[in-house]
C-alpha cells in the first residue's frame, strides 16, 4: 500500500507539478517562494502517505497540504499585504499587472483560495471543499462572494 | 461575462509556469525515504540483472511519464523462469599482441552465472577467450545480496513503477535507456554527507533486454562500476545447468610452488631440453637470477556425513545463517553444542544441495618443474635479518618462466593458450605465450618490457 501510494504521489507530481506551483505563486505571491512550497508539501505527503486511505482522495489530500503549507509559509513573510498596499496605491501608474494583483490581494484568504483552486487547477466543488475544509455548499457561496467582489472592484476602478 | 473576465484576471496576475518540472528525487531525498538496501557490485562473483516478465502489465496510475511505456516493455522483455541465466563481460580480460606486425585486437574475460533463488544454488563459471578458466557450483548460507536483489528487486520495480527512466545513451554502439531501479541515502565518509547511491541498469532501445549495470552517486556513474550484460534470461528449472564439469572446477582445487636457485648451465638438465632466454642481459637488464620452480596441483577430497554428524552440522548450519527466525520471528536461541558437536566431526564444513561435506586429504599430482631466468637487480630482502640475496621485484625487471606444463608458469591463463606467434598480454601487464613449444610466462615492469621480451626471446646457445 505504502509503495502505491508512493507511485501514486509520484504520479501526481510529475502530471500536474506546474499546477500545484501556480496556486502556491498565487497564494503566496512569489515564484521562489511558492517553489519551496510544493516541494515541503510533497515532501510531507510522502512522509505522511500511510495517512493516505482513499487512492481516489490523492489530489484533494495534496491540495489541502499544499493550501496549509502556503497560507503559513505566506503569513511568516506576510508579503502580499505589502503589495497589495503598494499597487493599490500605484495602481493608476503602475498598469495593468499591479492593478491585477491589487484587486486579487485585498480578497479574503478563503475567497482568494477558492478562486485559484477554480481557476488554475480545475478542481471540483467537492474537491475544493476537501482542500479547504469546508463544505461543497460553502464553495459555491464563496466563489461567488470573490467574483462578486472582483466585479465590484472593477467597476470602482474604471470609474 | 463576469467568468470571463475573472479568468482573465486570474491568467494575468498569475502566468502559468510552462515548463516547470520540480524535482521529484529531491522529494524523496528530502523525505528521507529509504527504499530497499543498495547494494554494490561485487568484485569476484557478477551480477546479474534478472527481470521475471509478468505476462499482463498494466498501468497502475494514469499518471505514469515514462517514454513510450519503457517500463512495460522492460519487464516484459525476458522470460518468467525462476532460473536467472546472465553472462557478464570480466574485467580480467587482455589483448593479443601479434609479434610480428604488433597488431592488438582485445580477448574478452566472460562470467557466466546460473543462478536459483528458491534452491539457493549458484553456478559460476570465468572464461578468457572462450576457455573455461574456474567453475563453481555452491550453495552458499548467504544468498549473494546482489543476485538476490537484481533477480527481485528490479522486476517488482517494473512492476510498481517505482523504475524510472533517467537517461538515454549508448554501449558499444548499442542505443539504450537508463533506469533507476534502486536508490537509498547513504553517508559518505568523504564529507559525512547523504549522498543518494542508486543501482541503473540499461535496456536496450530496440530489445529492451538490459545491456550494462552501473552504480551512481547522486546520478553520476562511479569509477568501476559499469558491467556489460552480454545475455540475460531467465529459464526453467529443467533447463538450467548447475553442474559443473572439467579440470578447472575450483571447488577442492590446491596449489604449492617452490623454487631453488640452479646455475644457468643446470637450466637446460631441469627443464628437460633447451631452453628460451634473452641473451645475458636485456633492455640494460642483466640476467641476474635462475631458478628451479617445482610447482604441484591437487584436490582436496569431499566427504559427505550421514547421520548425527550431518544433522548437527545442518542445525549449525541453521543458526549461523544471517537473519536466521525461528517459527515466531524470534531471533534463534542457539544450542551451542550442536556447532560443537558438528566442528568434531570434521573440517571445512559445507553444506551444498542439503548434503552436507567435510575436507578430506588432498590428492596431489606428480610435481612438474620449471626454469624462471629474472633480469635486473637483486639485493638484500629488507624483512629478513640475515644477509641475503632476492630478486628485486620493485625495479626494473623482466622475469621468463617456462615449463613444458601450461600449468607449471605462474600467472598462465588456465585453459587459455594464445595462438604462436603472439603473446597475451593480461590485465595486469604480465604476457604469456607459446614459443618453440614451451609455455612462456613474462612478467616485467613495464608492458614495453614484456613485449620486447617477447619478441627477443630465443633458443639458449648449447
Amino acid at each position: 500500500m505504502r509503495r502505491d501510494a508512493l507511485a501514486a504521489i509520484e504520479g501526481l507530481y510529475r502530471a500536474r507539478y506546474a499546477v500545484f506551483l501556480r496556486v502556491a505563486t498565487a497564494i503566496c505571491g512569489d515564484a521562489a517562494l511558492a517553489e519551496d512550497v510544493v516541494h515541503e508539501s510533497f515532501v510531507r505527503a510522502v512522509r505522511h502517505r500511510a495517512d493516505l486511505r482513499d487512492p481516489a482522495a490523492l489530489e484533494p489530500w495534496m491540495w489541502r497540504i499544499l493550501v496549509n503549507e502556503a497560507r503559513k509559509r505566506r503569513a511568516a513573510e506576510q508579503r502580499l499585504v505589502r503589495v497589495a498596499e503598494e499597487t493599490h496605491e500605484r495602481a493608476a501608474t503602475n498598469g495593468d499587472h499591479g492593478r491585477v494583483r491589487a484587486l486579487i490581494a485585498v480578497l479574503p484568504d478563503r475567497q482568494r483560495h477558492a478562486l485559484f483552486l477554480r481557476y488554475y487547477a480545475d478542481l471540483d466543488y467537492e474537491a475544493i471543499a476537501a482542500a479547504l475544509g469546508i463544505s461543497a455548499g460553502t464553495v459555491a457561496a464563496t466563489l461567488h462572494a470573490a467574483r462578486e467582489a472582483l466585479r465590484t472592484q472593477l467597476t470602482e476602478v474604471e470609474r | 461575462m463576469i467568468e470571463q473576465e475573472v479568468s482573465k484576471i486570474l491568467d494575468a496576475a498569475v502566468p502559468a509556469p510552462d515548463g516547470a518540472r520540480g524535482e521529484w528525487e529531491r522529494v524523496i531525498r528530502d523525505a528521507g525515504l529509504r527504499r530497499r538496501r543498495a547494494w554494490r557490485l561485487g568484485p569476484v562473483l557478477g551480477l546479474g540483472a534478472a527481470v521475471a516478465a509478468v505476462a499482463a502489465v498494466a498501468l497502475l496510475w494514469p499518471f505514469r511519464a515514462e517514454p513510450d511505456g519503457v517500463l512495460e516493455r522492460a519487464l516484459a522483455a525476458v522470460g518468467d523462469g525462476p532460473v536467472l541465466h546472465v553472462v557478464f563481460r570480466g574485467d580480467w580480460g587482455g589483448t593479443l599482441v601479434d609479434l610480428e606486425t604488433g597488431a592488438r585486437r582485445p580477448v574478452h574475460a566472460e562470467q557466466e552465472i546460473w543462478y536459483d533463488a528458491e534452491r539457493k544454488l549458484v553456478h559460476q563459471i570465468d572464461r578468457l577467450g572462450g576457455a573455461v578458466q574456474y567453475e563453481r557450483v555452491s550453495n552458499p548460507r548467504q544468498q549473494p545480496p546482489e543476485l538476490a536483489a537484481l533477480s527481485r528487486e528490479y522486476r517488482r520495480a517494473l512492476e510498481a513503477g517505482t523504475a524510472r527512466v533517467v537517461g538515454e545513451g549508448v554501449v558499444d554502439g548499442e542505443p539504450v535507456y537508463w533506469l533507476v531501479y534502486r536508490s537509498e541515502m547513504l553517508p559518505d565518509v568523504a564529507d559525512d554527507r547523504l549522498h543518494e547511491f542508486a543501482q541503473q541498469v540499461a535496456v536496450s532501445k530496440e530489445t529492451y533486454k538490459p545491456v550494462a549495470l552501473r552504480d551512481t552517486r547522486d546520478g553520476k556513474p562511479g569509477p568501476s562500476t559499469g558491467r556489460r550484460v552480454l545475455e540475460l534470461e531467465t529459464v526453467s528449472a529443467e533447463a538450467a545447468d548447475f553442474t559443473a564439469s572439467g579440470a578447472n572446477v575450483i571447488d577442492g582445487m590446491a596449489y604449492k610452488e617452490g623454487r631453488e636457485p640452479i646455475a644457468l648451465e643446470q637450466a637446460r638438465d631441469v627443464l628437460g631440453r633447451r631452453p628460451v632466454w634473452l641473451g645475458r642481459e636485456h633492455a640494460g637488464l642483466p640476467l641476474a637470477e635462475v631458478t628451479k620452480t617445482i610447482t604441484a596441483h591437487g584436490r582436496q577430497a569431499q566427504i559427505e556425513l550421514h547421520g548425527q554428524s550431518a544433522a548437527d552440522a545442518r542445525e549449525c548450519f541453521e543458526q549461523l545463517r544471517p537473519n536466521a527466525r525461528s517459527r515466531d520471528d524470534r531471533p534463534p536461541e542457539g544450542r551451542p553444542e550442536v556447532c560443537e558437536r558438528a566442528r568434531r566431526a570434521g573440517r571445512g564444513l559445507s553444506m551444498r544441495d542439503g548434503r552436507v561435506y567435510t575436507h578430506g586429504p588432498i590428492r596431489w599430482e606428480r610435481d612438474r618443474t620449471g626454469v624462471a631466468l629474472f633480469y635486473g637487480m637483486v639485493g638484500d630482502d629488507p624483512s629478513t635479518y640475515r644477509e641475503d640475496t632476492i630478486a628485486l621485484f620493485d625495479q626494473p625487471h623482466v622475469s621468463v618462466a617456462q615449463s613444458m606444463q601450461r600449468l607449471s608458469v605462474r600467472s598462465a591463463p588456465p585453459g587459455y593458450v594464445p595462438p604462436e606467434g603472439s603473446v597475451f598480454v593480461a590485465a595486469g601487464g604480465s604476457g604469456f605465450l607459446r614459443r618453440d613449444g614451451l609455455f612462456v610466462s613474462i612478467q616485467a615492469s613495464t608492458e614495453d618490457l614484456v613485449l620486447s621480451a617477447a619478441r627477443a626471446l630465443e633458443p639458449m646457445p648449447g
